[in-house]
């Protein structure tokens, strides 16, 4: 395998471990802009549906810029039953197999879908139907990106194991369930 | 070719192997659900249109208000739980409970259920117990079994007590109030602790050697000191805990709002004990983003196979099966908890709540179930997932962190009594409901938890996942079938 293709792999790593420091401000910035939201229905007993929209416009992007490092860091929850059990050059060959078969079909094809509703909703100009609401298209842009940018992770994820397999980098597969 | 018949069993074995190979899960469920959609469209069980309502789907999710209390209570956990709060209790409760046979046991089953209320983790609660409390039990004497097992029991009551994660994903997957579940699941925690604390009780009377008192000279003096201790660690925390949940089982905020404020509240108490620190916040940041997204992937995941598995008529064939079980309600209750149960050695909660639960409301609600008992039994059955031996969820947190002179073994069998005790909680609410609908009885104040009263249309756009079986996609493929 060419060398190249690990570069790639591991500009990709770094790209979305860029996504992933936004997603993690957006939780701060989310938890900061609904607490201000309550206090201030509360306080004044006014609200605006922009900026109840911008909650979950952040909701959106802390899921969507977040999941592809999440997946690198191998976060994803597993049915560990069997996987626990494994050798290590199975859960890579699986990992390799589950990520053509499983994730790229996947990612692939409601992304491609999410596109279509994307550019929809551009050429349309959607808007929200609350008085006051936000432009639709921008959320529907993180949708698709986040989609395209988890396809991209789903690739580098299936060069690194095969780098692995055929002995051209060392992987540790180990898994740890995420804390719940 | 497949009879259209056989086509929703195979889907569903189809998605046990498949998760079972061990890939994630949320992708794993993702394929399955295309997979099948392919099939369908191929034996013209439903139009090729139908992939397109995927990202719609994927846009109801993220547009759901409701959802985003996961990553605000999952945040505000994340800080308290750095606090050092798990420690300045558990210490000061153990001495207080001490001199007493099976005091230990009380003090980490009393600090387990308040762990549980603030942080809404399991893992915290059974490493923080593990590290402080399981080596003092071990060194006065207390059976290895017994220690290990209340701690393990202690920190899954997390699951149950509000503001508990699993609660709100039931509300949200029985299109339920979140405030109504919360007030469900009261009941039945405290009959856990009460439960658990009886356990104690009773060992302490048969089998006194298991559970030692504290000897007089590891005794700590009990004195103002030690209560101001106590409270110092405890009341700030609780008193947060208790507005955040207050305000939401009154309708004077919803979740999210809660969540928000609650994380808000967190963090003036961590500068109050002077632990802002930047480390902090930013771990709290980036394991709540991270457990966020795998959650929520888990559920887009779960809709794209029950959106194909409905339109293979899978949700017809699971009410077909289960509406002929005989003895009505409580048949259908006791075959969904033993097969709720056995799918808990395999599944995490999250799975089985984005899985199973939109397949069983549908035929509970015809058998008129009250939806709130039925979630919250279900969450009460899916604490034992954490401690079946031996891939319990809490065990292996447990053996992570107890010393390795400690059998495995010893952890395994520890737990085994509790979840009978937990088995013993799901037989006491399927067989007296007021346990769960005495508290939400209570006539409330009219609570809407789409979201603020003044934005009426945030909640269509909620609706679309929440009533998930009458929206207009299934219609469609019903009609064109």
């Amino acid at each position: 395998m060419p060398k190249q293709f690990l570069v790639f792999a591991s500009f990709v790593d770094r790209l979305n471990d860029r996504f992933g420091v936004l997603a993690s401000w957006m939780v701060l910035i989310a938890v900061l802009v609904s607490t201000a939201n309550a206090l201030i229905r509360y306080g004044f007993n006014i609200s605006s549906n922009g900026w109840l929209e911008a909650q979950w416009y952040l909701f959106a992007g802390m899921v969507m810029f977040g999941a592809a490092t999440t997946f690198r860091l191998n976060e994803h929850v597993r049915v560990d039953v069997l996987y626990a059990m494994y050798p290590n050059k199975v859960r890579l060959w699986l990992d390799f197999w589950g990520g053509i078969v499983f994730f790229l079909p996947v990612t692939i094809i409601i992304g491609f879908y999410s596109w279509e509703f994307f550019i929809t909703s551009v050429i349309q100009n959607e808007t929200s139907s609350n008085p006051g609401g936000l432009i639709r298209w921008p959320v529907r842009g993180v949708i698709t990106l986040g989609f395209f940018l988890l396809t991209l992770q789903g690739i580098s994820e299936i060069i690194k194991r095969y780098a692995a397999i055929i002995g051209m980098i060392q992987i540790d597969p180990k898994y740890e369930r995420p804390l719940q | 070719m497949i009879s259209q018949d056989l086509m929703a069993p195979i889907m569903f074995g189809g998605l046990i192997v498949f998760l079972l190979l061990g890939y994630p899960a949320a992708f794993s469920l993702g394929a399955v659900g295309l997979f099948f959609s392919f099939i369908g469209i191929e034996m013209g069980m439903f139009q090729p249109t139908f992939l397109q309502a995927l990202p719609d789907r994927v846009f109801g999710i993220l547009s759901n208000d409701l959802l985003l209390s996961i990553p605000f209570f999952t945040f505000m956990g994340a800080i308290l739980e750095k606090c050092g709060l798990a420690e300045d209790m558990l210490e000061g409760l153990g001495q207080l409970f001490g001199p007493i046979r099976g005091g230990l046991a009380y003090a980490v089953i009393i600090v387990g259920a308040i762990l549980g209320a603030i942080t809404g983790t399991v893992a915290a609660s059974v490493i923080a117990m593990g590290l402080i409390s399981l080596p003092i039990m071990l060194r006065y004497g207390y059976n290895p079994r017994v220690a290990t097992g209340v701690i393990a029991a202690s920190g899954t009551i997390t699951q149950l007590i509000p503001p508990s994660l699993v609660l709100i994903v039931l509300a949200d997957q029985l299109g339920k109030s979140v405030g109504d579940m919360y007030a469900g699941a009261i009941g039945p925690s405290i009959i856990q602790v009460v439960l658990f604390c009886l356990f104690i009780f009773f060992l302490s009377i048969f089998r006194p050697q298991d559970v030692p008192a504290l000897p007089p000279e590891a005794r700590p003096k009990i004195d103002w000191k030690l209560f101001k201790r106590i409270l110092w660690g405890i009341v700030p925390s609780i008193a947060l805990i208790f507005l955040v949940l207050g305000t939401i089982l009154m309708g004077l905020a919803t979740p999210t709002e809660g969540g928000a404020m609650g994380s808000v509240g967190a963090l003036l108490l961590a500068a109050m004990n002077k632990r802002l620190e930047k480390p902090l916040v930013w771990e709290a940041m980036t394991s709540t983003m991270r457990i966020n997204a795998m959650v929520i992937f888990i559920l887009i995941g779960s809709t794209v196979f029950g959106l194909a598995f409905r339109g293979v008529d899978g949700d017809l064939w699971i009410e077909h099966l289960l509406s002929g079980l005989p003895g009505g309600q409580v048949g259908f209750l006791i075959v969904v908890n033993l097969f709720v149960f056995f799918l808990a050695f395999f599944l995490d909660y999250f799975e089985i709540a984005f899985i199973i639960i939109p397949l069983l409301a549908p035929v509970a609600d015809k058998l008129g179930i009250d939806l709130i008992w039925f979630g919250v039994l279900l969450g009460a059955n899916m604490q034992t997932s954490f401690m079946h031996p031996p891939f319990g969820f809490a065990l292996f947190y447990l053996r992570g962190v107890a010393p390795k002179s400690l059998k495995s073994s010893d952890i395994y069998y520890g737990a085994l009594p509790w979840v009978g005790l937990q088995l013993i909680l799901v037989a006491i609410i399927i067989f007296i409901p007021e346990t769960v609908t005495y508290f939400v009885d209570k006539p409330t104040v009219a609570f809407d938890a789409s979201g603020p009263s003044v934005d009426p249309l945030a909640g269509v756009e909620q609706n679309e996942i929440t009533v998930d079986s009458s929206s207009d996609i299934e219609r469609q493929l019903r009609e064109n079938k």
